[in-house]
């Protein structure tokens, strides 16, 4: 009773098989997030715990979120490290070139508001949502492998509360 | 024959005049160089010397307000030998000449001097910036009391 | 139609001997996102075809300015700064400050303290040359490794994590000693994991080292001459693979490194394949140190005792210690007060990178790969 049991339907048997009724944003929201595909943006620290997230111990396939070197094929940019102001164009860049639906995930003290980079250093972004809109930030300094899945699950939850009647207010001509 | 204590001696006797011995704390064997006879104490350093000092290290610049220093770090992998090498520059336009062809691991670390310190580099083959971006305009960040547009400064408590 | 002939390539380098065939160079940027580019590096490629004709890196994708912030931190908040310098070897890190900033302040520590510095740094070697086996194994198309590696990696983390309560980026090392002592059983967790690992050692080299695909692909591929390796002041493996038979820890010790017994391994060509052995083979090497160190362990004290309001006197040092990728060092310039006038830090992928340049004109982009990789360089010590 696979999908069934995971939404809200109203089931009936008909000759033949079943009936299910539900709501088209459900299934859509539902299929989305259950297969988040995140792009390998690694730039410091925290990239190595997103690795090991994605690896044997904690692994990520789980949740059906495979890594994507292509941001033309991800939905899901996860920001891992400091972010500095050579490279900031290149990450609005690679955020334009996501097809939407897209989200970003901060991951970490730098992305979230320049972490132990604040104070004293000129080049570093405060914070990697004065360049692209971030989702969910998930703190820490590398957060655990299960801070970011948490985080991970964060999001799946918000895509599950999307509004079919919001889609069209968010797709701008590229 | 060629032990860690000699190093110094036997430089002072082929360059006297344009290099003195240094004291440091905690003590190591360091040289005071003139900024115009940098490249030929570094090509005896490099050829000449029975030492062999074949490793650069590193070479940072150091910014004592009255003064800049390029600092330079010398090994030895055969004899084992260490040495570091100082030359002085005034604040305002300092200048040094390049010993990219003699030690070619000075490249990029001289490139970092001249965009961070500001200290110019003779002849060499390639000036542009490295760390900084492309359209940085805001000095040389390097230096004592400098602000930007971005620079947050710690609170003290 | 009548454009047609039939030209002639050759299947081996991929060139036609048909001079009249026009062929255009383009330029291809690679990075400073990229599968296989270990961080933010870009390399601007100018390409003949398939073939590399120069290769440019470009670096500072991720300059932090940590040495612009430690002149304003004091001593002790330095620490953990120092593991942000180069993540994978961040004992080696917290190691290299502290002992710089222990020679200028004449700081003794105690030998439970070096012996602890020791166990660490090198179960930290073997955790980062996991991380190379898995990467270096994924940008060559092999998934395997990655899996395998970070599963054993774990076990490392696991017990990093009962010492320090980190992961990754520890703050364990401070000045005078180590933060705290070992927990109790850690000998005996420690001993069980290097008797797993080592034959675990043996099944990766069953894996990759004999395998005829690799052996095509890294044999003979992005050699490094000896006397190129010296001049870039090249260090770590990709020394050693040159045929240098050169270890910090050997030659130019620090902590008590003097009382362990270890080989240095050393390849003949400064090939790729070579690098890849050189680590392989330390791996084996640290398991011994780390078994010596266990069984060697003396009681003590893990810890100098250094004063809040520590101000060491004025000075200078300039400190190097041996990480995974070759010699970190360290200047340090301290003028009485109680931070760092100068904390200037020099990575081993600095240079490496820097001579990236003198081996890439001919070869192939997949080899450009596989030659990256092989250097095992991390970008936050390049761009500090």
């Amino acid at each position: 009773m696979g999908i069934v049991s995971k939404l809200p339907v109203y089931m009936e048997n008909v000759p033949g098989g079943g009936l299910v009724t539900t709501r088209l944003e459900q299934v859509l929201n539902w299929s989305r997030a259950s297969s988040l595909w995140y792009m390998l943006f690694g730039l410091a620290c925290c990239a190595i715990e997103m690795m090991c997230t994605g690896a044997s111990r904690f692994d990520f396939d789980r949740f059906g979120m495979i890594y994507r070197a292509s941001p033309r094929q991800s939905d899901l940019m996860l920001v891992t490290g400091t972010l500095t102001h050579k490279m900031a164009p290149r990450i609005k860049l690679l955020y334009d070139q996501m097809s939407s639906p897209k989200y970003v995930l901060a991951m970490g003290g730098c992305a979230t508001r320049g972490g132990p980079f604040y104070y004293d250093s000129y080049s570093v972004v405060k914070g990697v949502d004065l360049i692209i809109p971030v989702d969910i930030y998930v703190p820490g300094c590398p957060p655990r492998p299960e801070s970011l899945m948490e985080g991970c699950m964060k999001l799946m939850e918000k895509v599950k509360q999307e509004k079919l009647v919001d889609w069209s207010r968010d797709v701008k001509p590229e | 024959m060629s032990s860690q204590s000699d190093v110094v001696p036997s430089i002072l006797k082929a360059f006297s005049g344009k290099v003195s011995e240094l004291e440091l704390n905690p003590p190591q064997s360091a040289i005071l160089v003139d900024a115009a006879a940098i490249r030929d104490v570094f090509e005896y350093l490099r050829k000449d010397t029975e030492f062999k000092f074949d490793y650069l290290s590193c070479l940072s610049g150091v910014d004592a307000v009255e003064h800049l220093e390029v600092v330079y770090h010398i090994f030895s992998t055969e004899t084992k030998c260490k040495l570091t090498v100082k030359v002085k520059l005034p604040p305002e336009n300092p200048e040094i000449d390049s010993i990219c062809d003699i030690y070619k691991a000075a490249n990029w670390y001289e490139r970092e001097l001249s965009e961070l310190y500001g200290i110019k580099v003779n002849v060499h083959p390639d000036m542009r910036l490295l760390l900084l971006p492309d359209d940085w305009d805001q000095g040389h960040p390097m230096r004592k009391g400098w602000t930007g547009d971005d620079f947050v400064v710690m609170p003290e408590k | 139609m009548d454009d047609e002939k039939y030209i002639e390539i050759d299947p081996v380098t991929g060139t036609s001997s048909d001079s009249g065939f026009p062929t255009e160079e383009f330029m291809v940027n690679m990075g400073p996102q990229h599968p296989s580019t270990h961080g933010v590096c870009r390399l601007l490629l100018t390409m003949d075809g398939e073939n590399v004709k120069h290769c440019q890196p470009h670096i500072g994708y991720l300059h932090r300015a940590i040495e612009k912030i430690c002149e304003n931190r004091k001593y002790q908040m330095i620490t953990p700064l120092m593991d942000r310098f180069e993540y994978l070897m961040s004992m080696a890190c917290g190691w290299l400050y502290c002992l710089g900033v222990e020679r200028i302040a004449e700081v003794e520590v105690p030998e439970r303290g070096e012996y602890l510095r020791v166990l660490m740094t090198e179960l930290n070697r073997i955790a980062s040359h996991l991380i190379f086996l898995a990467t270096f194994g994924l940008d060559l198309g092999a998934v395997t490794p990655f899996l395998y590696g970070l599963r054993d990696r774990e076990y490392i983390v696991d017990l990093f994590e009962e010492t320090s309560g980190q992961r990754l980026l520890y703050n364990y090392i401070r000045i005078g000693g180590v933060a705290k002592d070992l927990s109790v059983g850690f000998e005996k967790k420690c001993l069980k994991f290097i008797d797993y690992f080592l034959p675990i050692i043996d099944d990766y080299e069953d894996l990759l080292t004999n395998n005829p695909i690799f052996l095509t692909r890294t044999k003979n591929v992005g050699v490094l001459s000896r006397d190129l390796a010296l001049d870039y002041a090249a260090a770590g493996p990709v020394l050693r693979a040159s045929g240098i038979k050169w270890d910090l820890r050997r030659d130019d010790p620090y902590g008590c490194y003097d009382k362990f017994d270890f080989e240095i391994p050393t390849g003949e060509n400064g090939d790729t394949w070579d690098r890849y052995i050189v680590r392989i083979r330390e791996m084996r090497e640290s398991c011994s140190i780390v078994r010596q160190a266990i069984e060697g362990l003396p009681e003590g004290d893990f810890k100098a005792k250094v004063k809040p309001s520590f101000k060491p006197p004025a000075g200078e040092c300039y400190t190097r210690v041996e990480s995974a990728r070759g010699e970190m060092g360290a200047y340090i310039v301290s003028d009485g007060t109680n931070k760092p006038t100068r904390l200037k830090l020099r990575g081993a992928s600095y240079n490496h990178i820097m001579a990236l340049p003198e081996i890439c004109p001919g070869i192939k982009i997949a080899d450009l790969v596989a030659i990256f990789a092989s250097f095992d360089s991390i970008m936050p010590e390049v761009d500090r």
